[in-house]
């Protein structure tokens, strides 16, 4: 029996598809070639990924090192709505191989907004999320103002 | 405080169904009131959503509005008649044309109109032109008509309708038939048209009201819905007029779909409740798991089951109310009722309104069989933790798996806990375990869901009732008049245009609004740290014999030097240092193992800035400590001495003073010198070679020994005394 390893991938993009970082925490010190692309290390940590049928599921917490890059990367993601994708891939240990084993499996995924985030000079904490705030998700989505239609009425 | 949070595995038989959700039971939302008068849209009011598409051969769909106004026009003529125009919004985006049989006015078909999308329909002005005509008495017209707007992004309807005088029946309620409400890109087919399609809404909803990425929409399980409820008769036909929150509206109408809310990766999506076919429909055939949990997977003391209770189980009527939506008449208010043979005729009843949205009888019978079955056949639910195994690509939320385990609670009388689940949620943890919670899949003997066979089953009577409109008709217009009137609109130039506000940041710009440009780091006296005279910071604890400079966080404050413990506690009594923002460490082994403190008063506050200390203070290496580096300076008398001296203080007999190159120097080539301490000449025409030959290079580390006392001055040239360094201690 193999020994059995997990490793998290974590990618910000924007709706267009550019690609703004990529980290790894598993493979320490080194930048990593997986899905023909670079990854770089960096040592963070994830929550548990559910799945379910309840559309308001929690979503995902990660906690990072503060670094520069780190505050800069989740400045940008809440001002511009940028998305983050996680991924927690297995796979077997006993190759010693110091790069992504050809063969591991990606066993969940996750996407989602950077809802919140936080933390201290040394760590913080993103909250990965699609909340339908009872503000940002109402239905009907648009109300009459003036510009709409006028000064409108009264019968 | 204590606060009790119960099991969260109760919930889910909640959110699969199980148990009902609190019900007010009321009159149907979908009916209408006919006779009323006409509403006023007010600013703030939602802009309605108008979402259905009439099946004309099946005579089903459509939807009944009451579109309120925001303009109005009145006048009258000679005979006191009045003219009434209203200008009403009818929904959200662009709808279907509407034919001269669909608007009515009260209950009957009167009056012109024109429909248009985008601007504002007709070209009247609006106003109150009544005036007072001889013989009459003056018509009491409403006063404040409106004014233009320009109706971005909506449809909207001019109406017109000349009342005889005596009669105030201009004031009454327009409303208008939808066949075909809000345009929209459909799953099913890929066109953009009017939909009925439950799932096309949800998607529509989560791209426009909250705004979701596409890569945050789960597009597949979309689509697998929106064939479920095309392949099963499952349609919507509603107006969305009030406002809520899109959550609660899925979480409320979805199971009326026989759908659940789904979050799978992130994505949003939707599920069907029941075993479908790759077509859509039910499938009623047997189930095949995707995966089987034994002792093999689950982890021991991990399962847990609970049973719904018994309140939860008895048996009951469900009354689902409907809405039969003639082709040429107002919609009727219908009631299905579906129970289990043998049990609950007489009630207890529960009721489900349906009518906002569902006009046909199979929809709502299927919803309230599946509310009936669900509740009748599914008994538990289940969690457990798995370790990772084959399953973790295989088992995702909506599957079907096994969980087949052994009850070992006697020798002889062993069980077995082994029926299918469906998958409510799946956690993957960072540790690898897997945490699963399922609800219970009745099936039959043939293993087939029961629930699926009891839904898929039930149809409707099949009964299609007449408008019962009896009397005199009011209708104006022909009731099998399908022309559309022709487009007339007006322009209008807006008012109270968004404030906009610049957004050009500059270049470089990442989002971190707020920081200070300045990228210079601000003066921070704590961040200085102390300094050694040479100006290299003291990185690490000092040395004894080092000369630390205090930090200066003001100008003209005095600074005090203390010695602290090896920890930083002050020795008490206090034992001072000294003062000035300089102070040279004793190199006499006094403060070894000690540390330094700094107070630092500045003017104007009385409370001194308590710089950390440093510390605890090295001890100078005993080898290091009489040992240095010499350079040449050129021809130099012996008979003089360097000022200042440099102290030779040795650690006892064993130890003594050394000379030692700079890097880069030969130690080889300094032959026949004499070294001179304190004026005294020790040896003469000393060989410096020391130590094996490999250390004769640039940085030789060969020495030569003198005895411990006295001050070194320096070395000479023993034949002419010309030859001179000058020694500084090693750092």
């Amino acid at each position: 029996m193999g020994n059995r390893a997990q490793s998290q991938y974590l990618r910000l993009y924007d709706s267009a598809g550019v690609v703004y970082s990529r980290w790894q925490n598993y493979h320490a010190q080194r930048t990593v070639t997986w899905d023909s692309q670079q990854w770089s290390y960096l040592p963070f940590e994830a929550t548990g990924l559910t799945d379910g049928s309840d559309g308001d599921e929690a979503g995902v917490t990660v906690t990072l090192p503060a670094l520069p890059m780190v505050v800069d990367a989740a400045l940008a993601a809440l001002a511009q709505s940028r998305l983050v994708e996680l991924r927690i891939y297995q796979f077997n240990t006993d190759s010693g191989d110091l790069d992504p084993p050809a063969g591991q499996l990606q066993v969940a995924t996750f996407t989602g907004e950077l809802v919140r985030c936080g933390g201290g000079l040394t760590a913080m904490t993103w909250e990965l999320g699609s909340a339908l705030s009872p503000v940002g998700a109402s239905i009907p989505p648009r109300t009459l103002t003036t510009r709409l239609m006028g000064q409108g009425c009264r019968l | 405080m204590t606060l009790t949070v119960s099991d969260p595995l109760g919930l889910a038989a909640i959110q699969a169904g199980m148990v009902p959700a609190p019900l007010a039971e009321g009159a149907a939302e979908g009916s209408s009131k006919l006779d009323s008068q006409q509403q006023a849209a007010v600013i703030g009011d939602p802009v309605p959503i108008v979402f259905c598409r009439r099946d004309e051969a099946a005579g089903t769909g459509g939807v009944l509005i009451s579109p309120a106004a925001t303009e109005a026009r009145f006048s009258n003529d000679s005979s006191n008649a009045v003219t009434a125009s209203y200008h009403l919004v009818l929904s959200e985006g662009r709808i279907g044309s509407i034919q001269v049989r669909d608007v009515f006015q009260r209950a009957c078909r009167v009056g012109s109109f024109s429909q248009t999308y985008d601007r504002r329909a007709g070209t009247w002005a609006p106003g109150n032109f009544v005036t007072l005509q001889t013989g009459y008495n003056l018509p009491d017209c409403p006063f404040y008509c409106g004014s233009v707007g320009t109706y971005d992004g909506m449809s909207t309807l001019s109406f017109t309708n000349t009342i005889p005088d005596g009669l105030d029946f201009w004031n009454r309620q327009v409303h208008a038939f939808i066949r075909n409400g809000m345009q929209m890109a459909r799953l099913a087919d890929g066109v953009t048209g009017s939909s009925n399609n439950f799932a096309d809404l949800v998607r529509w909803s989560l791209e426009t009201c909250a705004k979701l990425s596409a890569s945050m929409i789960d597009a597949a399980a979309l689509l697998k819905a929106a064939t479920f409820l095309a392949a099963n008769g499952l349609t919507c036909d509603c107006n969305i007029t009030q406002s809520q929150n899109l959550g609660d509206l899925l979480a409320q109408w979805a199971p009326y779909f026989l759908l659940t809310e789904t979050r799978v990766s992130g994505k949003r999506g939707l599920r069907p409740l029941l075993p479908a076919n790759a077509d859509g429909t039910i499938n009623t055939g047997p189930l095949a798991p995707v995966f089987t949990f034994t002792e093999a997977h689950v982890l021991p003391g991990s399962l847990e089951i609970s049973y719904v209770p018994l309140n939860d189980r008895k048996p009951f009527a469900v009354k689902a109310l409907w809405r039969q939506q003639l082709t040429d008449d107002f919609g009727i208010i219908r009631t299905s009722e579906v129970r289990y043979e043998d049990e609950a005729a007489e009630g207890p009843f529960e009721q489900h309104d349906l009518s906002p949205f569902c006009t046909r009888e199979n929809h709502a019978v299927k919803a309230a069989a599946f509310t009936r079955a669900r509740r009748r056949y599914v008994t538990h639910s289940v969690r457990f933790t798995s370790r990772p195994e084959a399953f973790s690509t295989l088992v995702s939320e909506g599957s079907i798996v096994r969980l087949r385990l052994r009850r070992e609670t006697s020798f002889t009388n062993l069980g077995f806990h082994d029926y299918l689940y469906e998958i409510n949620r799946v956690t993957k943890s960072q540790a690898g375990d897997v945490s699963i919670e399922a609800t219970h899949l009745p099936v039959d003997l043939q293993g087939r869901s029961v629930v699926a066979l009891d839904v898929a089953a039930a149809v409707g009577n099949g009964i299609l009732l007449t408008s019962n409109r009896t009397g005199v008709s009011c209708d104006v217009n022909s009731s099998t008049d399908t022309t559309v009137p022709a487009e007339s609109f007006t322009d209008a130039a807006a008012i109270d245009e968004p404030v906009v506000l610049p957004s050009d940041l500059g270049p470089g710009f990442t989002g971190d609004f707020g920081s200070f440009p300045e990228t210079a780091n601000p003066s921070d006296f704590l961040d200085q740290g102390y300094e050694d005279l040479a100006g290299a910071g003291i990185s690490g604890d000092p040395v004894e014999g080092n000369t630390l400079r205090a930090p200066e966080p003001c100008t003209g404050g005095t600074t005090l030097w203390y010695k602290t413990d090896g920890e930083g506690n002050r020795i008490i009594p206090l034992e001072l240092l000294g003062s000035g923002q300089a102070l040279q460490l004793a190199a006499n082994g006094t403060i070894v193992g000690y540390g330094v403190g700094v107070d630092i008063t500045c003017p104007g506050d009385p409370v001194p800035k308590r710089v950390p200390f440093k510390g605890p203070i090295a001890g100078l290496d005993p080898e290091k400590a009489h040992q240095w580096t010499f350079t040449f300076t050129g021809d130099y008398q012996y008979a003089s001495c360097y000022s200042p001296t440099v102290p030779v203080v040795v650690g006892g007999d064993n130890y003594y003073g050394r000379l030692r190159t700079l890097p880069g120097e030969v130690l080889w080539h300094i032959l026949g010198i004499d070294l001179y301490v304190c004026g005294k000449q020790y040896y003469n025409g000393v060989t410096f070679f020391k130590g094996p030959a490999s250390a004769y290079g640039s940085n030789s580390s060969a020495y030569i020994a003198f005895p411990p006392e006295g001050f070194l001055y320096g070395i000479g040239n023993i034949t002419n005394g010309k030859m001179s360094v000058s020694v500084v201690p090693l750092p």
